[in-house]
């Protein structure tokens, strides 16, 4: 196999990895052996001849694959593919360092690509348009060394360079034909799989970062933070004040001690949102809604939606089998395939249904329900709190202040330090720090302690805006639990205790890289989210763009004449790149020559060509004299000597 | 249309023509040859002279040689022929009580070494290590050779009996290889109706003197080399490199010599600039012997071949 | 002349696998990523359709020669393309032979008309139909194959591989003069030596006399040419050694220019300088089958020519 095109299969394959990187798959800490071995494979191939060679790296596959049967039948289906993932790149770097006479690369080119299909499933990162842009032209430069080495001729240095800058531009020209093509072509955004329900993967049991639809104090253990992007928001309509950065997945009522579990039926009538409503109320809402946005969710691994408490109307495609909640949570039927919704916000909306004072308390019961979670030293603080109030102060004040107290007197930590309370005995007790969890189950019994029916929300909140405030992206370290209370009004709102909750929202936006990346995730997320409508504009745009063009160029002289100086000044460059460094008496003798029709022949000289023309006495005047010129232009003028 | 002459460069093109015109009355030989010699002369290399015996190879170093007002020695190189025999020996002298050192033939203008395939590869070394440093050393002690220095080595290429192949480093030190053949009958016949050859040669004078030759040199060395001509030098390099019948192509020594080569040319035309027309035109005599066919034999048909087909970029 | 594409194996492959992904696209629900990437491998299908035609549009190409060659010994395609009007990559001339022999003569880079020659490993003796002759490419992304059919020779004649020069030099030369004449034939002018000349055949004394080498010319060396009679009323084994002697006086016949004349059943003829050439007798060796004991003889012929296979057995 040719140098070159080893050298291009390598870098496929490190296009690869990066591909199966930005999944997280895997840790880096695993990637790197793949990444060692790839780079190192021009070398190891040489031992491809040896039997314990091939053996090894046979073993190493078939380890692989029985270590990935043992986590399929041990955690589930949940992580099928990233393991598949993991899988297929190991392979890759098995056929890269196997590749030789006996193994052909063509498996390696197809896994290359099923790598990139699989991943497009895992990731809306904008890191994957970064892969995919340079997936392309390696693919295209790896396809075109391996034609020649099938051809059977030899690449040697000069030709390899010119093949590389040829698939170079030959990449640039499909990128952008399949750019026009995404864009342009007509197809069914909505189109539900064939096979799509007929395929489900469970979701995970047990710990895993970021959301979760419970709250176990019982678990333990390292809690790492990713930047992964689990969801982004894109506003449609209205102003992004209107859209709220916390959004929730799961809304937990009963707590034993121990564990959030979310509540029954019983709540139903607390709820606003997704009840079913009359027409004339529907019509009602729909002139109040504030803001409308697009949710797009890469969390497979979870079958909840995320929608804020303010949601007044769903819609998704039908496919996806979304179920509202009376908690006004959402739920898919259907995990394993990331979801896109919509859903209008109406924060000023009145509270639905009938306004007027609280429900008997035997009616909230369950909301009220301390039960034994509470330690002694809450249930002091909390009695403690609100005796401290004066008498008759509102149901806002009691919350304001008890939110208060816990946000200024105990301190925030990440989940899993060693420093932070595990459950509340220690927070109230010697530990007066831990994570949202603590903070929110905190707030929430000592509110229901003083009579306050509330409960704990476990969701996203994000304040990661792009540029534009056009995409919100929600990561998996912006997954966050909080309090949502009931107002006599018969109406949730939200209540967070915890400080510096959204700390690291907080960072983005503030250099100019972390403002090119938010704008490159902007973009990348109409790309992921493209739909209908956005092809519509699109193609829209596209079309009126010779018109626009047009009409900006006649609108005013001044339009047109610079409309034309740019026309003029692009020749001339074009003209000024293709004659650089000619001089302009060659130029003159070029001119001539196609006057006479003539042309030189490889290997003559200006004046083997004299010598050969027959011509008229004054034609031969003519070229003589360009000629002179041109050898004066061309050669006097010495750069070596 | 050529270029303006620079001062001394309208001379040397004069001197050109009388030089050859001059030889002619002498001896008859191609006009190329005699200006591959001239150039070889002119760049300060050495010129290799290939021809069947009698062709008037001697008689044009005489010739020459007192045209150019030099000194000239001649060396005929057999097989018994020893290094000291070329640069010559320390000799006692009783009554001086002392080594006295005799300078060989080499220690001349001119050199014609005549049929250097017969001589032993150590002989043949020590000529060339004159001609490549300018210098010889006897017994660790250096000695100068003249300024200028300029051999006409000859081969017979028909007789290989008893003969010495000549190394193939041993031809790069050559600047030109030229091939003297038989001349038109025209000629022939007119040569024998001409007078006595060596009456002539007495009748011949110097043309120029050793310092004006000298000065020549210099001069032919400051003609302009633009970046097209060496490109185009570098790419028939190349390509000689790249041909599939060639074991070892021109080296950048060679293209160097090459480039120096066409200087000289340029001067003999009165330009002071190169052309690529100088490089097409000493391809052969400069870069001929230097290439080597992987089966042997002349390159000389490669490197036709090579300049037709590499494009003069304009 | 018209193009014909056509995908390579690696390209049905991928076409496959294009299936295969389509399917699957269409059997899970809509994904903008995953039509981006189906999207890029119909463009990249698309486009080289285009690429692939383009590289092969204005080149034209000849096969220059393909030469009888002896068994055991590699044939070899001599053929010239001509890349047009602008530079070309992985262009090949290939001939498929009957039995899916393809024989290539590729060339990696053209800029101008190049020469190019292939070869295949050693055939066994035959005559094998050449069933089409294409000047294509695969260039640029090796997944489709653009071929235009070019005018070839109709065969490539293998004939026997002419006995070795260790264990037959005596034989041949032996079997040579027999068939040839026990003269060499009459003194018939004096000329200049040429180079190729032999030494023994110098005339020394003319030489002398005038004082450049002079040689000797014999009319009619070597008599009227060889004379053989080829019996294939044989086993196949001495058949085939005896096709082999053959070839091997065939191919000394051919060198020294001297007719040979051929005796064997459905033929009888001469061939050589003056009569029938040379390949026409390369192709009936090539061609030739042994057959069975009760076929006829081969014509009448003087004793003394020499017998095949009888005069080795």
């Amino acid at each position: 196999m040719t140098r070159p095109l080893r050298f291009a299969m390598v870098a496929l394959v490190l296009v690869n990895l990066g591909f199966v990187h930005i999944t997280e798959a895997a840790r880096l800490l695993w990637m790197l052996p793949l990444i060692g071995l790839t780079v190192a494979s021009p070398w190891l191939v040489r031992f491809g001849r040896h039997l314990a060679y091939r053996s090894f790296w046979n073993l190493g596959v078939m380890g692989a694959f029985a270590l990935l049967v043992h986590h399929f039948t041990s955690r589930g289906s949940a992580y099928l593919l990233e393991d598949g993932l993991l899988l297929a790149a190991l392979c890759q770097v098995h056929l890269l360092n196997n590749a030789g006479a006996r193994q052909k690369p063509d498996l390696l080119f197809f896994n290359s690509f099923l790598i990139a299909v699989v991943t497009s499933f895992l990731s809306l990162d904008v890191a994957y348009s970064l892969m995919f842009a340079l997936y392309v032209p390696v693919l295209v430069v790896a396809l075109q060394l391996l034609a020649l080495h099938r051809a059977g001729v030899a690449a040697e240095p000069g030709l390899a360079v010119r093949v590389v800058r040829q698939g170079l531009l030959r990449g640039a020209v499909v990128l952008g034909v399949t750019l026009a093509a995404f864009a342009l072509m007509p197809r069914d955004f909505r189109r539900k799989g064939v096979l799509a329900g007929s395929w489900t993967l469970k979701p995970p049991g047990g710990m895993e970062v970021g959301f979760n639809p419970t709250i176990d104090f019982r678990r333990k253990g390292r809690v790492t933070s990713s930047d992964r992007v689990v969801m982004r928001i894109r506003r449609v309509s209205g102003n992004p004040a209107d859209v709220p950065s916390y959004w929730r997945g799961a809304a937990l009522v009963h707590f034993d001690g121990q564990q959030w579990r979310p509540g029954g039926r019983h709540d139903a009538r607390s709820s606003e949102l997704w009840r079913r409503r009359s027409r004339a109320e529907m019509r009602r809402l729909a002139g109040r809604v504030d803001a409308e946005v697009e949710v797009t969710i890469a969390d497979r691994r979870s079958t909840s939606l995320f929608a804020p408490l303010r949601a007044s109307r769903l819609r998704a495609p039908s496919v996806y089998a979304v179920r509202g909640y009376p908690d006004a949570t959402l739920r898919a039927t259907l995990p394993g395939q990331y979801k896109s919704y919509r859903v209008a916000i109406a924060n000023r909306v009145r509270p639905f249904g009938r306004s007027g004072p609280a429900r008997p308390v035997g009616r909230l019961r369950t909301l009220l329900d301390v039960g034994p979670g509470l330690p002694r030293a809450g249930r002091d603080l909390a009695d403690r709190l609100a005796a401290g109030l004066e008498p008759g102060a509102s149901q806002h004040r009691l919350v304001e202040t008890m939110r208060a107290h816990l946000f200024q007197n105990y301190r925030y930590l990440p989940p899993g330090s060693d420093d932070g309370a595990h459950d509340l005995r220690d927070f109230f007790g010697g530990k007066p720090a831990g994570h949202c969890e603590i903070f929110a189950t905190a707030l929430t019994l000592m509110l229901r302690r003083a009579g306050v029916p509330a409960r704990v929300v476990t969701g996203y909140c994000s304040t990661e805006w792009d540029d534009e405030q056009t995409v919100l992206t929600v990561r998996a370290r912006h997954a966050h639990a909080w309090v949502e209370a009931l107002d006599p009004k018969a109406r949730w709102y939200t209540v967070d205790a915890t400080p510096a909750a959204d700390e690291g929202a907080m960072t983005a936006g503030a250099g100019w890289i972390e403002r090119a990346r938010a704008w490159a995730a902007g973009l990348w997320s109409r790309v992921v989210g493209f739909n209908s409508s956005t092809q519509a504009k699109v193609g829209a745009w596209l079309g009126a763009l010779p018109g626009r063009v047009l009409r900006a160029l006649r609108a005013s002289p001044l339009t047109t004449a610079l409309g034309l100086a740019a026309l003029v000044a692009l020749l001339v460059v074009a003209r000024r790149a293709r004659r650089r460094g000619i001089p302009a008496a060659t130029r003159r003798y070029r001119a001539a020559l196609r006057r006479f029709g003539v042309a030189l022949r490889p290997g003559e000289t200006p004046r083997m060509l004299l010598a050969r023309l027959q011509l008229a006495d004054s034609q031969r005047t003519v070229l003589e004299a360009v000629t002179a010129e041109h050898e004066q232009g061309r050669y006097a003028s010495a750069r070596v000597r | 249309m050529d270029g303006v002459p620079r001062n001394g460069v309208g001379v040397a093109a004069d001197l050109a023509a009388d030089v050859r015109a001059r030889l002619g009355t002498v001896v008859v030989v191609p006009p190329e040859v005699v200006e591959s010699i001239l150039v070889a002369l002119l760049a300060g290399g050495h010129v290799l002279i290939e021809g069947i015996p009698g062709t008037g190879k001697t008689l044009l170093a005489r010739a020459l040689a007192r045209i150019l007002g030099l000194s000239l020695h001649r060396i005929q190189f057999t097989n018994d022929l020893m290094p000291s025999d070329i640069v010559g020996s320390s000799v006692w002298r009783p009554g001086a009580e002392r080594f006295d050192f005799i300078p060989g033939p080499i220690f001349s203008e001119m050199v014609l070494a005549d049929e250097i395939n017969r001589t032993s590869p150590r002989t043949l070394s020590c000529l060339l290590e004159a001609m490549e440093a300018g210098t010889v050393s006897v017994e660790g002690t250096p000695h100068r050779l003249p300024e200028p220095f300029f051999v006409m080595a000859t081969r017979n290429p028909i007789e290989f009996h008893g003969t010495f192949p000549v190394p193939e480093a041993a031809l790069d030190r050559f600047l030109a290889r030229v091939t003297v053949g038989y001349t038109t009958p025209e000629q022939e016949i007119q040569l024998y109706l001409g007078d006595d050859p060596k009456r002539a040669l007495e009748g011949l004078d110097a043309a120029l003197t050793r310092d004006a030759l000298l000065e020549h040199r210099t001069a032919a060395q400051q003609v302009a080399v633009s970046t097209p001509v060496a490109t185009y030098a570098y790419q028939v390099a190349a390509a000689t490199r790249h041909d599939e019948s060639v074991a070892l192509g021109a080296s950048p020594r060679a293209a160097m010599s090459w480039l120096r080569a066409a200087r000289a040319r340029a001067y003999l035309h009165a330009r002071d600039y190169v052309l690529p027309d100088d490089l097409q035109a000493l391809a052969q005599p400069v870069l001929a012997h230097r290439v080597f066919q992987t089966g042997g034999g002349d390159a000389s048909e490669l490197i036709a071949r090579i300049v037709e087909s590499t494009p003069v970029e304009l | 002349m018209s193009s014909r594409i056509r995908p390579t194996a690696l390209g049905v492959k991928a076409l496959a696998f294009f299936v295969l992904l389509t399917v699957v696209f269409f059997a899970a629900s809509y994904s903008n990523l995953f039509f981006l990437l189906l999207v890029f491998a119909g463009a990249l299908a698309v486009l080289n359709i285009a690429w692939t035609s383009a590289n092969l549009r204005g080149v034209t190409a000849e096969v220059v020669s393909l030469e009888p060659v002896p068994a055991g010994a590699t044939p070899v395609l001599q053929a010239r393309i001509d890349p047009g009007h602008r530079p070309r990559v992985a262009l090949e001339v290939e001939l498929e032979l009957e039995g899916k022999r393809r024989l290539a003569a590729p060339v990696a880079y053209a800029h101008e008309p190049a020469d190019v020659a292939g070869c295949l490993p050693a055939l066994s003796r035959g005559v094998y139909r050449v069933v089409a002759a294409r000047v294509s490419s695969v260039w640029p992304l090796g997944l489709l194959r653009a071929s235009r059919v070019l005018e070839a020779p109709g065969e490539l004649v293998v004939y026997p591989e002419p006995a070795g020069a260790s264990d037959a030099t005596g034989g041949i030369g032996a079997l040579a003069g027999d068939a040839g004449g026990e003269t060499r034939g009459q003194p018939a002018e004096l000329r200049e030596f040429r180079p190729g000349d032999e030494l023994r055949n110098v005339h020394w004394r003319a030489t002398a006399r005038r004082g450049v080498p002079v040689v000797l010319e014999w009319e009619g060396a070597g008599g009227s040419g060889h004379e053989v009679v080829l019996d294939r009323r044989a086993e196949p084994e001495p058949f085939e050694r005896a096709l082999s002697l053959l070839s091997a006086l065939v191919v000394a016949a051919r060198d020294e220019k001297e007719p040979l004349t051929l005796h064997t059943q459905d033929l009888s003829a001469t061939f050589g300088p003056g009569h029938r050439p040379w390949p026409e007798l390369l192709r009936v060796l090539a061609a030739a089958q042994p057959l069975p004991a009760a076929a006829p003889a081969p014509p009448l012929t003087s004793p003394s020519v020499l017998r095949l296979p009888e005069a080795i057995a």
